[in-house]
């Protein structure tokens, strides 16, 4: 059904302008008309992109070159703060690793539970939404103070899971104060929430008709056959997107590591995620140009690893409709 | 596959399935559970027993614990609520009025703006965080409400505009043409066709909305000086930092209320939030 | 009368909720004169201190008294923060590690011309009154005068029979034989000493004890490996002998709070502090505690100091710079104000107060000033000004003793790694 009417503010009349040139006002006063409207929409957004992002970010940009510390003015540092980073700041290495050690673990471990658990009540499981529900909650209540506060009862020393090991008659240690146990659990923290990813792939497995399951039932395949050569590839756009979502959250979880770990990434800087290191200089130290030189490398890894996750996601995420 | 008694099979996979089932949910739920119960013990026996079921009933944490800090978390409650109120009304407005745009008119540069949205979605916080910060100490904002509730008035949170505009796409153009043949206006059709239609996504961009501002700790961290401003999360870290006797049950009871607020929201919309999830995640 | 309809009901919570938070809007209510006061405490300190600002209230009832505080982690940055907006408070508490970065920075009032005026000192202290100097001007003055401690666990030692050694002799070696010579008797899970290897202050008695200070005048570190080396060994061979909580245990206490320390948590009789948080700790035990010196080492040279427990200063952009400096002086001379802060946060300086607070020193108290009186005896100078840094170097050493502690890096090789970023701390501040 053709429409005389595309989307508002381009009214195409039938006729065509005849070639009278228009005056500077007509032509100002055709484009506002058509253009009006959008822009006025548009504007909260407007002011607060380049209010609160562009500039802002482009400030960044600046601050991440100058010694600032709020209370006199940046002083210009070049690039003293990005090799500062690079090749002498420790700290900086250990908040890295700390990073991609967190994001490494938690980001599979939590997918493939939200994946197991979506395929176990994907067969129309009696009390559905009350699993469903369970299993969200967590996800629901995730960085809440409330509960960093109760996986650091949990974890301490005289906690509910040392409490667990003594019926065994083991002696567990003080989990959270430990160098080699607080980032793992902050990590079975981050599992614990895998609600969010897993509501998704219960979307996404319901996309995928019964009858080609039925079909390659029939055809003799068992169940881990059809997992391996139909579902996984049928959802590798969901899994693709929970994967790109849950690696970019990782990457910025703060909330966790301050509350559990105190707020100074003990002990010895275990459970010094990258926000938390950021937040420490620019908020404890007052190296606002130094944090803002970390915010930038930041920005940076995540590009690159985004960049990378979709060039690569074309040798194995395919689309319904791009036919195979 | 052996065809004997596949009715049996099917049953004992149901089992297993609920079994599996069960015993995630318990894990999951736990945790929450044992925070629970732990509020409601006396002080010295949280740590004594492991059991869900308390000995003693008690409410004096809740009691003790709503005074412990300098200001009663009555007060706390209230700001948050303010804050993740205004929120919501602020990121419906503005960010309503940016998916209109996008979705239904047109106008010169949109799709560079629209691609710049959604970068907006990739930039990880900490990038704007300090120049923030610096604008609204320049502006005199630090130590009050404003630097968390205007943004959202500015439509500062392109995951709503987005989940938005695929809404709005979904929405038939035969409405907006009706409307325009009746000689309205684009505001007019904003207002009285299109936000009246959306009301299922208008509910879940309320709902994250809500809890997100609410469990916003970062936010509040910086810019909230004064304890008499406190939002929840704040002061509940108060309590856990506090040095004084220890007080596991009140820090337990407060956790436990101000855990209620989000809960009581997603029972009453959980069917809206996993709808809008999906929606908003899927649709392409 | 019809009961209220729900209608009604609602009607009247919002106005109520409403009501409720429109009255604490500051300035809402008469005009008067409004101070800002922030300080650091703990709740025993908190509870005296708004006691004692409602006094002054009383006295002086058109000035009325904002009051802010916060556990030490949280206070800096926060005070920053609002130094950075020219929001400072009028009146702040300050300590010895801060005060004169934030002086030579011009965030803090230069007392000296209210000397004699607002400031009435002429009981104070002369040593006290000093140490808040900094090229002649004052910046600050001493609320209490404290040093560093043992703090132990009376009621064991005495269950035990443990004797203290001369504490104005005794050394380490008597420490860490009393140690080995408890440990066999005291419970699973129970150690004789708290880890302090992560402590500046213990460091900073240690190398004082060998002739030199943590920083020299001119704000580089004033000890060298050796030094650190010599401190770490003896605390970490304690460990290692099982006299000393194990480190994991032991990385409980890193933010200070004293809920969290070895002591009350039971998992040791013997822990460091700071005199003047006996009351607190007290508080905090059902046991008795009581403190003693730290041990001496080869020479028996002085390590420890009095020095200023904190200090309550000025804001150099208090609008009311008058008003602001009499409550100063009020929290400082006043006897009545002595009567409720008491000595909380150390023995006052002005002997006025002191003389109205002894004779109601509680049985705890008691001990804190027996305590100094006994110290009195064996105390070195007061050591410079701290550097811009210092606070940065406080907290630098849990990462890095921690490293040490737990056995990822030798002592020596440990030592090397913390002056190393404790240099680099300075270099960069």
């Amino acid at each position: 059904m053709a429409s005389t009417v595309g989307p508002i503010g381009t009214a195409t009349s039938g006729r065509r302008e005849t070639a009278a040139p228009e005056g500077l006002r007509a032509r100002l006063a055709r484009s506002f008309r058509r253009n009006g409207p959008g822009y006025l929409f548009l504007l909260p957004w407007l002011i607060g992109f380049f209010g609160l992002t562009l500039l802002p970010t482009i400030g960044s940009l600046y601050l991440s070159f100058t010694d600032y510390d709020l209370l006199n003015p940046p002083r210009w540092a070049g690039a003293a703060n990005y090799s500062y980073a690079f090749f002498e700041d420790t700290r900086f290495r250990s908040a890295l690793g700390v990073t991609f050690h967190y994001v490494l673990w938690s980001v599979p471990l939590k997918l493939i539970v939200a994946l197991a658990l979506a395929m176990a009540l994907d067969r129309g499981v009696r009390g559905i939404s009350v699993y469903r529900a369970v299993f969200y909650l967590p996800s629901l209540l995730g960085s809440s103070v409330a509960v960093a506060v109760l996986w650091r009862q949990i974890f301490g020393d005289a906690g509910v899971v040392n409490q667990l090991i003594a019926l065994v008659g083991l002696k567990g240690p003080s989990w959270i104060t430990h160098p080699d146990y607080a980032l793992w659990t902050l990590i079975v923290l981050a599992i614990w929430q895998f609600g969010s990813p897993m509501i998704i792939f219960l979307a996404g497995l319901r996309q995928i008709p019964q009858e080609v399951h039925e079909a390659a039932a029939m055809d003799g395949a068992g169940p881990a056959r059809r997992f391996f050569r139909i579902t996984l590839p049928l959802l590798a756009p969901v899994i693709f997107f929970n994967l790109v979502l849950q690696t970019i959250d990782a990457f910025k979880a703060f909330t966790p590591a301050f509350i559990v770990s105190g707020g100074n990434g003990s002990p010895i800087d275990s459970t010094l995620f990258y926000s938390l290191y950021l937040y420490i200089e620019a908020f404890a130290n007052f190296r606002m140009g130094y944090a803002a030189a970390l915010a930038w490398i930041l920005l940076v890894m995540i590009a690159i690893f985004t960049a990378f996750a979709f060039l690569t996601s074309r040798y194995w995420v395919y689309y319904e409709d791009e036919g195979r | 596959m052996s065809t004997a008694a596949p009715r049996a099979n099917k049953t004992r996979r149901q089992l297993f399935r609920h079994a599996i089932l069960i015993a995630a949910a318990l894990v999951m739920i736990y945790p929450l559970l044992w925070l629970i119960s732990s509020s409601l013990k006396p002080e010295n026996l949280i740590f004594h027993n492991l059991g869900l079921i308390p000995e003693k009933l008690q409410l004096d944490n809740y009691v003790q614990g709503w005074t412990a800090l300098r200001f009663s978390f009555g007060r706390f409650f209230l700001n948050s609520f303010f804050v993740a109120g205004m929120a919501v009304i602020g990121n419906l407005l503005s960010c309503s009025l940016a998916a209109f745009a996008f979705a239904r008119l047109n106008f010169r540069l949109k799709k560079l703006w629209f691609v710049l949205m959604l970068g907006t979605l990739m930039l990880p916080y900490h990038v704007t965080l300090v120049p923030q910060y610096i604008l609204f100490l320049h502006l005199g904002w630090v130590n009050s409400f404003l630097p968390l509730i205007v943004p959202k008035f500015l439509a500062i949170d392109a995951f709503f505009i987005f989940l938005m505009v695929q809404f709005f796409r979904g929405i038939p153009r035969e409405i907006d043409e009706a409307a325009i043949m009746d000689g309205c206006g684009p505001w007019r059709i904003y207002w009285r066709i299109m936000l009246p239609l959306s009301t299922p996504v208008l509910a879940t961009a309320a709902i994250f909305s809500f809890i997100w501002t609410y469990d916003d700790f970062l936010g509040p961290l910086i810019y909230l000086n004064d304890m008499r401003d406190y939002t929840v999360p704040l002061a509940l870290r108060a309590f856990v930092d506090a040095t004084g006797e220890s007080r596991f049950g009140q820090l337990f009871a407060m956790s436990t209320l101000s855990l209620i607020p989000v809960f009581v929201v997603f029972l009453a919309f959980q069917r809206l939030i996993i709808r809008g999830v999906a929606l908003g995640a899927l649709k392409r | 009368m019809k009961a209220l309809s729900r209608r009604d009901f609602g009607r009247l919570a919002i106005a109520g909720a409403a009501a409720a938070a429109v009255a604490d809007i500051p300035g809402y209510a008469r005009a008067e004169t409004r101070l800002r006061y922030i300080w650091w405490g703990n709740p025993d300190r908190d509870k005296r201190t708004n006691a004692a600002v409602d006094l002054y209230h009383k006295k002086y009832p058109d000035i009325s008294v904002d009051r802010e505080s916060y556990a030490w982690a949280d206070y800096w940055p926060k005070l920053a923060t609002q130094a950075a907006g020219r929001n400072l408070p009028d009146v702040i508490q300050m300590d010895y590690r801060y005060i004169f970065e934030w002086a030579r920075r011009g965030q803090l009032a230069d007392l000296t011309p209210m000397l004699g005026k607002e400031l009435k000192l002429e009981h104070f202290d002369k040593n006290q009154l000093e140490s808040g100097k900094i090229g002649g001007k004052l910046y600050g003055l001493s609320m209490g005068g404290n040093s560093v401690a043992l703090v132990y666990n009376k009621t064991q030692y005495d269950a035990l029979k443990i004797v203290l050694p001369d504490p104005l002799t005794w050394t380490f070696d008597d420490f860490v034989k009393l140690a080995k010579d408890v440990q066999p008797h005291l419970p699973d899970g129970v150690h004789f000493t708290a880890n302090k290897g992560d402590s500046e202050s213990w460091l900073e008695m240690f190398v004082r004890q060998r002739g030199k200070e943590l920083y020299t005048e001119d704000g580089q570190l004033g000890f060298g490996l050796d030094d650190l080396v010599a401190f770490w060994t003896i605390m970490t061979q304690m460990q290692k002998d099982g006299l000393t909580p194990p480190p994991d245990v032991q990385a409980q206490d890193t933010t200070g709070a004293l809920e969290k320390t070895m002591l009350v948590l039971g998992k040791a009789i013997t822990d460091f502090t700071n005199s003047n948080q006996l009351v607190a700790i007290q508080k905090l035990m059902k046991d008795q505690v009581d403190l003693t010196t730290l041990p001496n080492q080869k020479g028996n040279r002085p390590g420890q100091y009095m020095k200023p427990s904190m200090f309550i200063s000025q804001s150099a952009s208090s609008s009311q710079p008058q008003e602001a400096a009499k409550l100063l002086n009020f929290m400082v001379t006043d006897v009545d104000a002595g009567g409720i802060l008491q000595i909380e946060r150390g023995v006052p300086a002005d002997s006025e107060v002191l003389k109205h607070v002894e004779p109601s020193l509680t049985e705890v108290e008691q001990r804190m000033t027996r305590y100094l009186t006994l110290l009195a005896k064996h105390v070195g100078p007061l050591p410079p000004p701290p550097p811009k840094g210092a606070g940065e170097i406080q907290q630098l050493l849990y990462p890095a003793y921690q490293k040490v502690s737990f056995g990822r890096l030798s002592v020596e090789d440990g030592a090397k790694d913390c002056i190393q970023r404790a240099k680099d701390i300075l270099k960069r501040a």
